[in-house]
C-alpha cells in the first residue's frame, strides 16, 4: 500500500514538473516570436512578398485586431494558454485552418520515417555493435568501426543531396520531387538510417565492451559458465538502459521532423512545416510546433525513466 | 607496449593534420589564387582551370578562395561554439551538482527546457530579431547547446559529491568554491573534454546546416553550408558545386572526430 502510493506521487509529480517546463518552453517561444521584427498582420495581407508600401495603416490595424495581436505581450500569451488547455492550438494565419488540424495532417509522414527509420537502425546497429564488441580489434570490428566512423562524419544534408543526385537525377529511380507515400519515404530513411546506425553501432559496442569488462563477467568466466549465455542473459540485459536511452534521444530528434532532409526531398512532414511557417511568421503554428516537440522529450524521458527503472530495480531508490 | 608507440604517433599526425588545417584558413587571404568575394557574371559556372582550379560559382566567384574563406567561418565559429558552451555549461552544471537542493532543482528545469527546445526554430528565430549573421548564429547555438555540457557535468558532479575526499576536503574546512574548483571540477574534466572535442564536427554541421536553410550567414560571406545551398540548384549540371564544400565539411569532421576518439582513449587509460 505504502509503495503504491510513493509510485502515484512520483507519477503526480513528474507531471507537474512537466508542466512547468512546458509552460517556460512555450512562453520563451512566444516571447521570441513576439521580438521578432516582421509584422504577421502584414505579412499576411501581402501573402509574404513585403509590398507593406501599398497597404494601409487602417487595414493593417483592422488585420491586427482580428488576429489578437494589438493585445499587450502577457494577454497574449495567457488567451494562448487559455486556449491550450481547452485543446485548442489557434488558427494558422496562412491558412486560416486550426493549427490541430494542420499538425495532424503533417504529423503522419514525420511518424512514418522516424518508426521506419529507427526500426531498421536497430536491426542494423545491434547485431554490428555486439560482433564488434565480441570480436573487439578483429577485421570485422576494424571494418564495421571505419565505416560507421565516415558515418558519422556526414552531414544529412550533404548524403540528402548526394542521394537526391545519384537516385533521381542520374539513375532517375526516384522522381526529384517525391510525393509523401512509401516510395518518397525511401530515400529520407535511408538518410537517416546512414546517420543513426553509425552513431548507435558506435554506442552499442562501446556499451557491451564496458560490460564484458566488469568483475561479474570475469566471475562467470571462472565458474565455467559458457560465454554465449554470459553475453546474452547477462550482458545484454545490463546494457539495454544505456542503448535504450540512446534510441529514445534519436526517436526524439526524428519526430520533432528533420528540417532540411524533409525541405530537400520536399517531404510533407513536421520538420517542413515548421520552416514554411518561421519563415510566414505563423505565430501559432510554431507554437504547436514547439509545444509538439517538448511533449514527445518529455513523454520519452518519462517513458526511459519508467522501463529502466523496471529493468533495474536499483534505479526506483533514487 | 610496440602498439601504444604508434597509437601515439598517430595521434600527434592527427594533431599535425589540425594545425595544418587551421593555418590554411587562418592564411586563406595568403592561400587563396582569387578574391572570393568578386562576382564577375561573365565568368560563371567555369570549368575548373588553371585560373580557378576548382572553377567558379554561378556569381562567378572561384570555389577554392570561398572554400578557404569559408574554412575559417565554419571552423572557428564551431570552435567559438564549443568553447563557450563547455566554459558556461560546466560552471552551471557543477554548481546545480554540488550544491544540490533548490539551486539544482531550478538550474535542472532551465536545462530541461532548453533541450527541449528544437534547436534550429531558435536559430532561426534569433536570425530574425537580430539579423541574419554568424555572430547571431553562434549566440543561437550558444543557447541550446549549454545545455548538454551543463546536464553531463550535473549528473557527473552529483557522483563525484559522494566520494569521501570530499568529505575529507569538507572536514579539513575547505570552502564550497575551494572544494568545487580543487576536487569536483578536476574529475569531472576528462569526460567533458572528449564530450567537447567530438562536438566540435557536429557543431561545424549544425552552422552548415543554419546556413543551408539561409539564416546562418550573411551574404557574400563564405561558409560551406551557404555553398551547398547556392549549388543545389545546379545540382543536375554543377554536381561539383555541393560536392566540393559537401568533402570540405566531411574531411574536417572526420579529422576533429578521430581527435576527439583518440583523446577519450588516452584520457581512459
Amino acid at each position: 500500500m505504502k509503495k503504491r502510493n510513493r509510485v502515484i506521487k512520483k507519477i503526480f509529480s513528474s507531471l507537474l514538473q512537466s508542466l512547468i517546463v512546458l509552460i517556460g518552453i512555450t512562453f520563451i517561444s512566444f516571447l521570441i516570436l513576439h521580438l521578432s521584427p516582421g509584422n504577421p498582420a502584414e505579412i499576411w495581407l501581402t501573402g509574404g512578398d513585403g509590398n507593406v508600401g501599398q497597404i494601409s495603416q487602417e487595414a493593417v490595424k483592422a488585420q491586427e485586431e482580428k488576429m489578437g495581436l494589438d493585445k499587450p505581450f502577457l494577454i497574449q500569451y495567457g488567451m494562448w494558454l487559455k486556449k491550450v488547455c481547452y485543446g485548442d492550438l489557434g488558427e494558422s494565419f496562412t491558412t486560416g485552418q486550426p493549427v490541430v488540424s494542420e499538425l495532424q495532417r503533417r504529423v503522419m509522414p514525420t511518424i512514418m520515417i522516424a518508426f521506419v527509420s529507427l526500426f531498421l537502425t536497430m536491426l542494423i546497429s545491434v547485431p554490428l555493435g555486439i560482433g564488434c564488441a565480441v570480436y573487439k580489434d578483429r577485421w570485422l570490428d576494424n571494418m564495421i568501426r571505419s565505416v560507421s566512423f565516415l558515418g558519422i562524419s556526414l552531414p544529412t544534408f550533404f548524403t540528402s543531396l548526394v542521394l537526391l543526385w545519384l537516385f533521381c537525377l542520374k539513375l532517375s529511380i526516384f522522381p526529384v520531387i517525391a510525393d509523401t507515400d512509401v516510395k518518397g519515404m525511401v530515400l529520407p530513411v535511408a538518410v537517416f538510417v546512414i546517420q543513426c546506425s553509425s552513431r548507435l553501432t558506435r554506442q552499442v559496442r562501446a556499451v557491451i565492451l564496458e560490460q564484458l569488462n566488469q568483475e561479474y563477467v570475469k566471475g562467470a568466466v571462472a565458474r565455467g559458465v559458457k560465454k554465449s549465455r554470459i553475453l546474452f542473459s547477462h550482458v545484454l540485459k545490463n546494457a539495454m538502459i544505456p542503448v535504450l536511452t540512446w534510441v529514445s534521444i534519436y526517436l526524439g530528434i526524428l519526430l520533432g521532423g528533420a528540417a532540411v532532409v524533409e525541405t530537400i526531398f520536399s517531404w510533407d512532414g513536421l520538420g517542413k512545416l515548421a520552416v514554411e511557417s518561421v519563415a510566414r511568421l505563423d505565430y501559432f503554428v510554431i507554437q504547436g510546433f514547439v509545444l509538439w516537440v517538448a511533449l514527445i522529450f518529455l513523454a520519452l524521458n518519462f517513458l526511459v525513466d519508467v522501463i529502466c527503472s523496471m529493468i533495474d530495480p536499483r534505479i526506483k531508490q533514487d | 607496449m610496440k602498439r601504444k608507440k604508434t597509437e601515439e604517433i598517430s595521434f600527434y599526425i592527427l594533431i599535425g593534420l589540425i594545425v595544418i588545417l587551421l593555418l590554411a584558413a587562418l592564411l586563406a587571404p595568403v592561400l587563396a589564387p582569387n578574391d572570393p568575394f568578386k562576382t564577375e557574371l561573365t565568368l560563371a559556372l567555369i570549368k575548373p582551370d588553371k585560373e580557378f582550379p576548382l572553377g567558379t560559382d554561378p556569381l562567378g566567384r572561384c570555389v577554392l578562395s570561398r572554400i578557404l574563406y569559408g574554412a575559417r567561418v565554419s571552423i572557428f565559429s564551431s570552435l567559438c561554439i564549443i568553447g563557450i558552451v563547455f566554459f558556461i555549461g560546466t560552471a552551471i552544471g557543477v554548481t546545480a551538482g554540488y550544491l544540490g537542493g533548490a539551486v539544482d532543482m531550478v538550474l535542472t528545469k532551465i536545462i530541461t527546457i532548453m533541450q527541449a527546445f528544437p534547436k534550429f526554430i531558435l536559430a532561426i528565430a534569433i536570425a530574425g530579431v537580430l539579423g541574419i549573421g554568424i555572430k547571431n548564429t553562434i549566440l543561437a547555438l550558444c543557447l541550446v547547446e549549454w545545455a548538454e555540457y551543463a546536464r553531463i557535468s550535473r549528473n557527473l558532479s552529483r557522483g563525484v559529491k559522494q566520494r569521501t575526499y570530499i568529505k575529507a576536503a569538507k572536514v579539513c574546512g575547505e570552502s564550497r568554491l575551494q572544494i568545487m574548483f580543487h576536487h569536483v571540477l578536476p574529475n569531472v574534466l576528462p569526460t567533458l573534454v572528449v564530450n567537447a572535442s567530438l562536438g566540435i564536427s557536429s557543431m561545424i554541421m549544425e552552422v552548415a546546416a543554419l546556413s543551408y536553410l539561409g539564416v546562418g550567414v550573411k551574404s557574400p560571406m563564405s561558409e560551406w553550408g551557404a555553398m551547398m545551398n547556392i549549388g543545389k540548384d545546379y545540382l543536375q549540371t554543377e554536381t561539383r558545386l555541393v560536392i566540393i564544400p559537401g568533402i570540405a565539411i566531411f574531411v574536417v569532421s572526420v579529422l576533429f572526430n578521430l581527435f576527439g576518439d583518440k583523446l577519450r582513449d588516452i584520457l581512459d587509460r
